[in-house]
């Protein structure tokens, strides 16, 4: 999209973006975060933070910084999660509401929002976001070897996860 | 692509049509300030300076979008007196365009002590590598070597170190240049109390600085229980109350605690206190926490070599974990990350199988690319289905959220 020089133009197009992708990208901090409170909060204030840097035309292409801000913000805390995340219960019968659940089970979405932060990110940006694996890397600081192995053990887990549930 | 990734890209496109969630509210987006120290840095001056008022949070998308992009701008004054510490002089309350209530609480000058820089003695046989300056924030358990637009200001053995820019550039004052957190690079104009060539990108602007530093040492650094000793003040980062040297005030240095400050005739420096969220009683009365050793848990770590020198180090950590059943099983991840901590994505992940308690060793270890300190955070994982309660994650990171880094995780690394 170009972008406008003037400040109206910048701002339509701002508004815009929050109106066209401010869904998809809250359900990408859902996706990373885990909780529906907190992901709408981080969107609005990756939002908040860009707006001035968009106004001031630091901002090249408004959706990968969103994005890139979203990522970095649960990056934060991520550490603090290690802990409570094998508590969660239950989190995607709960993110799609009970007439969903009955519909389609999310067994393998609840498997992905349990795995380790580092894990859940790399296969949250390939495949919710379907970014390419150097993309993915590039969004997240790391090396390309480093997404490839991060996913593949991810699947592993998710694998064993799913087995281990129709065992049941 | 295998079963389960396809599996993955059709339950993530359902997901997609039926998690129900809103996109950001425009009111909401436009009345939250960026919270974080950065906000804090940038903005505490015009704050300051500016005349304290209202600004509605419900004027909606249209007015809000046309405030200036440099801060809030108050509309009306509203004075107000407020509980603040002793030496408190004028008081007021602003509600700036956020759902948070801040309050300004500002000190006469008079009563910030100098700086004690012998709290803080220093070895002397460390050197930064070209390009990159000593930085150790007094709630860090180590220094880091950093690029010099991220100093604050000054160093242990040499509060007013970084004033002397060089002709044609400025001093800074405060992580303006490079947006650590988004990862964005952008130029800051040249002007009062910015260090840098103006226009030019990290780390192109660093300035050719002396690579000399100092390594200022944590467990040397004592910070009693009670009030901050003399030389240091009242800092908080996420929710975690800590003392900080006066230099880190927005404003001063130990050797001028009025130098910088740009405060109006009459008026001080300022503690800006959010209530409700961080701190909720007055600054200066808080108990410290003060550095702890760290101590034997159930999953403790050590990485070796402790320093080494570029291209002839490989770290390897080895982790005890104790308090599992003897049955479980699970996985330990050793992580091996540059700093500063928010430039800490790891450069290197490794991961053991674990089988109840036992000592477990990194299976290859990392050879670091570059010189400055590595942190080695190490994470228990038990196997899905198995129920061992929480296990904190031991590192040598220094961040917000771990404010007691294991000094046995750190190693320094020297250019060759």
């Amino acid at each position: 999209m170009p972008v406008p020089v003037t400040t109206s133009g910048r701002q339509e197009v701002f508004e815009q973006v929050l109106r066209d992708r401010g869904k998809a990208l809250t359900q990408l901090a859902f996706c990373l975060c885990r909780n529906k409170e907190d992901a709408q909060d981080l969107c609005a204030e990756a939002f908040a933070s860009a707006w001035p840097r968009w106004q001031e035309g630091k901002v090249e292409d408004l959706t990968p910084y969103l994005r890139q801000v979203i990522v970095n913000m649960c990056k934060k805390a991520w550490r603090r999660e290690a802990i409570a995340r094998r508590y969660a219960p239950q989190l995607a019968a709960d993110l799609v509401g009970e007439e969903s659940s009955v519909q389609h089970r999310f067994d393998l979405i609840d498997a992905v929002l349990r795995l380790p932060p580092r894990q859940r990110a790399v296969v949250v940006l390939r495949y919710f976001e379907e970014l390419s694996e150097q993309d993915t890397a590039s969004l997240l600081s790391i090396a390309t070897g480093t997404v490839k192995s991060r996913v593949s053990r991810a699947l592993t887990t998710l694998r064993s996860s799913l087995e281990g549930e129709s065992d049941v | 692509m295998s079963d389960i990734e396809r599996r993955l890209l059709q339950d993530f496109a359902l997901l997609r049509e039926r998690l129900h969630v809103s996109g950001p509210d425009p009111v909401k987006v436009f009345a939250t300030r960026p919270s974080s120290r950065r906000w804090f840095h940038r903005h505490i001056t015009a704050i300051v300076l500016a005349t304290l008022g209202v600004v509605g949070s419900s004027t909606g998308l249209a007015i809000a979008l046309t405030r200036p992009p440099a801060g809030p701008t108050p509309t009306t004054q509203t004075p107000t007196p407020a509980a603040a510490p002793a030496a408190t002089t004028t008081t007021a309350t602003t509600t700036l365009p956020t759902t948070t209530n801040t309050t300004i609480i500002t000190t006469p000058k008079q009563t910030l002590p100098p700086i004690n820089l012998e709290m803080l003695p220093v070895p002397s046989d460390y050197t930064c590598s070209e390009g990159l300056y000593f930085s150790s924030p007094a709630n860090q358990a180590a220094g880091e070597c950093v690029p010099y637009a991220y100093l604050v200001g000054g160093t242990a053995s040499d509060p007013n170190n970084n004033t002397a820019c060089p002709a044609g550039a400025f001093m800074t004052m405060g992580p303006v240049e490079c947006d650590n957190e988004t990862g964005i690079v952008t130029a800051v104009p040249p002007g009062a109390n910015t260090c840098s060539t103006p226009g030019g990108p990290c780390p192109s602007s660093n300035l050719p600085l002396s690579s000399q530093a100092s390594v200022i040492s944590w467990s040397a650094i004592e910070l009693p229980t009670g009030k901050c000793p003399a030389g240091y003040y009242f800092g908080e980062t996420n929710g975690i109350a800590t003392c900080v040297p006066y230099d880190y005030l927005p404003g001063g240095t130990s050797a001028n605690p009025n130098n910088n400050t740009a405060c109006p005739a009459g008026s001080g420096l300022t503690i800006l206190k959010l209530t409700g969220t961080l701190c909720t009683e007055d600054a200066g009365s808080y108990e410290i926490v003060p550095p702890v050793p760290s101590q034997s848990g159930p999953l403790s770590a050590v990485s070796t070599p402790r320093s080494g020198v570029l291209g002839h180090v490989t770290i390897l950590a080895t982790a005890t974990l104790a308090g599992v059943p003897a049955t479980e099983t699970g996985q330990l991840e050793f992580d091996v990350s540059p700093g500063p901590y928010n430039q800490g994505e790891p450069a290197s992940a490794e991961a053991v199988p674990t089988h109840g308690p036992g000592v477990y060793t990194m299976p290859t270890g990392y050879a670091p690319y570059r010189a400055g300190n590595w942190f080695v955070t190490v994470f228990y994982e038990p196997s899905p289905s198995q129920g061992t309660g929480p296990i904190p994650t031991v590192s040598g990171m220094p961040a917000p959220d771990n404010p007691h880094p294991d000094a046995n995780l750190v190693t320094v690394v020297t250019a060759s």
